[in-house]
């Protein structure tokens, strides 16, 4: 052979090696049926049929050009195994990522990635709690659990089909991941990690306590107040003093002036003293850090709701509107889809993971959700002693439960109290804070509570189902055909204290974290069902709970853990309300729409007293002239937004940060985000500016004189403005101000976005963005209205839209369906089928 | 063309084809190279020997709907911080590579035996 040939066939063998291995990283993007791109055929939605073992009789979905799903059964059990194909079909990662998240179990997937999350999951007690609910609702209510069975079913039949067609959503081979075999276990889980996200009490007592601690009662007082600066018996959800179905604080023979002039930061409503507080401060902050500061901790965010009775609508029946503020996933948290059997026809939303339709509607009901914000759950002081694992209660020292696990093979293990996990200790200090949550002594009724609002015809059905619901608490919005309401439902511990006159009243949470080692702070009940705040068929032709104070100061069980929202939202709800009589679904759509912001209409004016008789350069003067002509509204093309928010924004820091730098608090400013902290979404902060702007403008907190402090802000905010976007006619909201839809997997180049977008934080069109002190452009939102729904039974009029499609496949058509109408608020038509997309048979196999 | 050649390409084309369907390895690429090694001109050889290992195995891609094809790896690109074009065309390119080598060295161990 010739010395040429040798070369070459040496160079060829070279190339063959290494093209081979340079090949083996790309083996899932050759055209391959084993590649990635066999899920390119689940992005157009073709009719198709379809045949699954485990099903009863067929099943017909349609799919419309909304992207809403009609799922016709013969049987309840197969409405529900389809509809867990259905979702699975379209949401299979998302569906499994969230099962993982609530059983704690993200690092067999992702390694020590999410060690912490995991950890978390089992710290807060997901699968411990979703083991318990599930073993209840197995044993109690078998019919309900073979449907999360049937869901399952579905589910994993979808599994075993993608499998062998390979038509897995490529990011489980591309992490090399499996999908795991899906069971009531993991939607259970999942539903707690919901609940958990929408839990209020332990996060904000530890962070009131940091706050207490070093500002004192005065000033904490005056910056989180137990009621907002703004609430009267007219605005809270309940309305009136707080009387529900005659029974007030007065009923107990205390006056609701002298309870809530107490001080709940003192001795009797906790049973510490300031110096045990103090000693806590270094487990208050451990515990905000492990607890409160994890991805799985939903942000503070509202929602809306609004109900019109019959006398108040145009069409002499009741409405009502609902729109719950979320992280806005990419995909969704929602699926819409109808369900259809003998015994059985909802439409609504599923929330991804969980069987069943959560808000929605039958046709002679319909129903939706906004968090009330009262303490579910509370943060106990403990006094432990990790060498021999014991803790003290009731002057005896009693054994610490352990909760052993493993994860990537290591063993870890949680030590309780009677009052739940201890989230953090100190030898030294022989010290420990405790979680307690209801889900940790009841079982997840909440399942039971969906089943029966889906099941449901009339408005006493629906209220029979708001008594099966534990956690979240929720205000439930409710209409049947001819009645209408709100209850707040859920179960609420209560504690028993003894005010210092000696009267002994059954309160809701702290402002504080309570002592542990007694049993006077220990929850001895909850608020009976009948005396859970409600306004049903009201008066006064409304009813409206978005997050402001549920009930007023006489109410017989009072919040003094409350830590509500600013009541921005509920009073231009309340305005519109009052002020408008035959409201339509046109006007209903329109108030959801409505992207007015009351605190501005409140800080504009006196901002603008203070700046317009200043010596100001002209762009300066063009500023305040913006912010005199404006309507408060925040819209993408205006200018005024992004003039006012900035100099809001430097307000907040410049009022605030003195503050924090005076009481020792600044390095802990990250801890105190939240509706009782300094920054945040909704916070009190805002109002309180509004309200000290107009009642006390020579405050010691704007150093005597509100106007100075808008001047000075007024300044850097232009400033800051000029340099970063140039001349003003750039300043526009839509430019500052962006949506982004976040990947639920954390996986930053899947977001969708930047996309302009109105509303504010107090808009009631909310659209939040997190400042956290830090002033920057743009403002990223990643939270407002999941869905929007209004509904009229009566009149068989359904309306709503949501930010995404059905799919989770950003390849598909069906991605982002009806992002676009959400931005613009318009609305779809959300029963009976409108045009049909695809029409899917499912057949038993062998049928 | 004569008959010998026709017939060494139709099979290299079709088991490229198939090939490339069925087994998601670029090393497979090596059979309808070692076919097409039989082509005694070696410029032919090599040159078409690349050009039906990328070219027949860019045509499976069109087996899969085109346009959400391209939408997936547009995804799949963004997450990987590739684009998309990359995506598709690299594994044509390595698997007419692979083709052209395997057609190389049976084509200089056949020439060779030819001479002797």
């Amino acid at each position: 052979m010739a010395k040429k040939s040798y070369i070459l066939i040496a160079v060829f063998l070279f190339i063959l090696i290494f093209v081979s291995y340079l090949g083996q990283s790309f083996s899932l993007f050759s055209p391959s049926k084993n590649s990635i791109w066999p899920y390119s055929y689940t992005s157009k939605l073709k009719s198709q049929t379809i045949y699954l073992k485990g099903l009863k009789s067929p099943v017909k979905i349609i799919i419309d050009n909304n992207g809403v799903a009609h799922i016709y059964a013969n049987d309840t059990y197969d409405a529900f195994y389809a509809e867990g194909y259905y979702t699975a079909y379209m949401r299979l990662f998302q569906l499994e990522l969230f099962g993982l998240t609530g059983v704690g179990n993200l690092s067999s997937w992702f390694g020590n990635l999410t060690l912490s999350t995991d950890l978390y999951a089992h710290y807060v007690g997901f699968p411990q709690n979703a083991n318990f609910s599930l073993n209840y609702v197995k044993e109690n209510y078998p019919v309900i659990y073979s449907y999360l069975q049937a869901y399952s079913n579905g589910v994993n039949a979808y599994i075993s089909q993608a499998e062998s067609s390979h038509e897995l959503p490529p990011i489980f081979y591309l992490l090399r991941i499996k999908p795991y075999n899906f069971t009531p276990y993991y939607s259970i889980a999942w539903g707690e990690v919901m609940s958990w996200g929408l839990a209020k009490g332990f996060c904000d007592e530890l962070r009131l306590s940091l706050i207490y601690t070093h500002l004192g009662y005065n000033l904490t007082q005056e910056l989180f107040p137990y009621y907002p600066y703004y609430t009267n018996g007219s605005l809270t959800a309940m309305p009136g003093n707080g009387t529900v179905n005659n029974l007030n604080l007065q009923s107990f023979n205390i006056s609701p002036s002298y309870f809530w002039s107490l001080n709940f930061y003192s001795n009797f409503a906790n049973g510490l003293s300031n110096e045990t507080l103090y000693k806590a401060i270094p487990l208050i902050i451990s515990s905000l850090n492990e607890i409160c500061s994890d991805p799985l901790s939903f942000v503070d965010l509202g929602s809306n709701e609004w109900e019109v009775t019959g006398n108040y609508s145009s069409t002499g029946y009741p409405m009502m509107a609902n729109d719950p503020h979320l992280t806005l996933y990419d995909p969704s948290l929602w699926l819409p889809l109808q369900l259809v059997s003998p015994r059985l026809n909802v439409t609504g939303y599923e929330l991804v993971g969980e069987p069943g339709v959560l808000i929605g509607h039958t046709e002679n009901t319909a129903w939706g959700l906004t968090t009330p914000l009262g303490a579910s759950s509370n943060a106990y002081l403990e006094v432990v002693n990790m060498e021999n694992h014991s803790y003290l209660f009731n002057g005896e020292w009693l054994p610490l439960k352990e909760y052993n696990f493993t994860l990537l093979n290591k063993k870890y293990t949680i030590y309780y109290t009677n009052n739940g996990p201890l989230v953090s200790y100190n030898n030294t200090l022989k010290m420990g804070i405790s979680l307690y949550w209801v889900n940790q002594y009841y079982p997840f009724l909440t399942l039971v509570s969906e089943f029966l609002l889906d099941n449901s015809t009339n408005f006493s059905q629906l209220l029979n189902a708001a008594r099966y619901w534990v956690e979240p608490t929720q205000n439930l919005a409710m209409v049947s055909k001819n009645e209408t309401g709100f209850i707040t439902a859920g179960l609420y511990p209560l504690i028993r204290i003894t005010l210092p006159n000696n009267e002994s009243v059954e309160v809701v949470g702290g402002r504080t974290i309570l002592n542990g080692s007694i049993p006077n702070y220990e929850p001895v009940g909850y608020i009976p069902f009948n005396y859970l705040p409600q306004s049903i068929n009201p008066e006064r032709g409304f009813a409206f709970a978005p997050n402001q104070p549920t009930a007023f100061i006489d109410y017989p069980y009072p919040f003094v853990g409350g830590y509500w929202v600013s009541d921005g939202r509920a009073l231009t709800i309340y305005r519109y309300l009052n002020s408008h009589r035959n409201m339509t679904i046109s006007d209903m759509e329109s108030l959801q729409s409505n992207v007015t912001d009351s605190w501005a209409s409140i800080l504009d004016p006196v901002m603008v007293s203070c700046l317009e008789n200043e010596n100001f350069s002209n762009n300066l003067k063009e500023g305040v002239l913006l912010l005199s002509a404006w309507n408060y509204t925040f819209y993408q093309n205006e200018v005024a937004p992004t003039i006012y928010t900035y100099t809001l924004l430097n307000i907040i820091n410049n009022v605030v940060n003195p503050v924090l730098n005076e009481h020792g608090l600044t390095q802990y400013k990250n801890l105190l985000t939240g509706t009782v902290g300094f920054y945040g979404t909704d916070t009190l902060i805002t109002s309180d500016l509004a309200y000290f702007a107009t009642h006390n403008p020579n405050s010691s907190l704007f150093n005597g004189s509100f106007c100075k402090v808008v001047n000075s802000s007024y300044n850097e905010a232009m400033s800051y403005l000029s340099s970063k976007l140039g001349n003003i006619s750039n300043w526009k909201w839509g430019n500052v101000h962006v949506l982004e839809l976040i990947n639920p997997a954390g996986i930053s180049s899947l977001n969708y976005g930047p996309i302009p977008i109105w509303g504010d934080g107090f808009t009631p069109s909310a659209a939040y963005f997190n400042f956290n002190g830090t002033i920057s452009i743009p403002l990223i939102v990643s939270e407002g209205p999941s869905l929007r729904i209004v509904d009229s039974p009566a009149t068989n009029q359904f309306y709503s839209v949501f930010p995404g499609g059905p799919s989770e496949n950003p390849a598909s058509p069906w991605f982002e369906t009806q992002l676009n109408s959400w931005l613009n608020f318009n609305y779809y038509p959300f029963s009976p089928v409108v045009e049909v997309n695809a029409t899917w048979y499912l057949i038993p196999r062998g049928g | 063309m004569n008959k010998t050649n026709l017939i060494i390409y139709m099979t290299s084309i079709a088991l490229t084809l198939a090939l490339s369907y069925f087994i998601p390895y670029v090393w497979i690429g090596i059979i309808p190279g070692i076919i097409m090694g039989l082509i005694r001109r070696r410029s032919l050889r090599l040159i078409s020997s690349f050009l039906i290992g990328f070219i027949g195995s860019l045509l499976m891609y069109l087996v899969y709907p085109i346009n959400y094809l391209v939408s997936l790896a547009k995804t799949v690109g963004a997450l990987a911080g590739i684009s998309w074009l990359i995506l598709i065309l690299i594994y044509p390119l390595l698997y007419g590579l692979i083709e052209l080598s395997a057609s190389g060295i049976i084509g200089e161990i056949l020439n060779s035996k030819n001479k002797k």
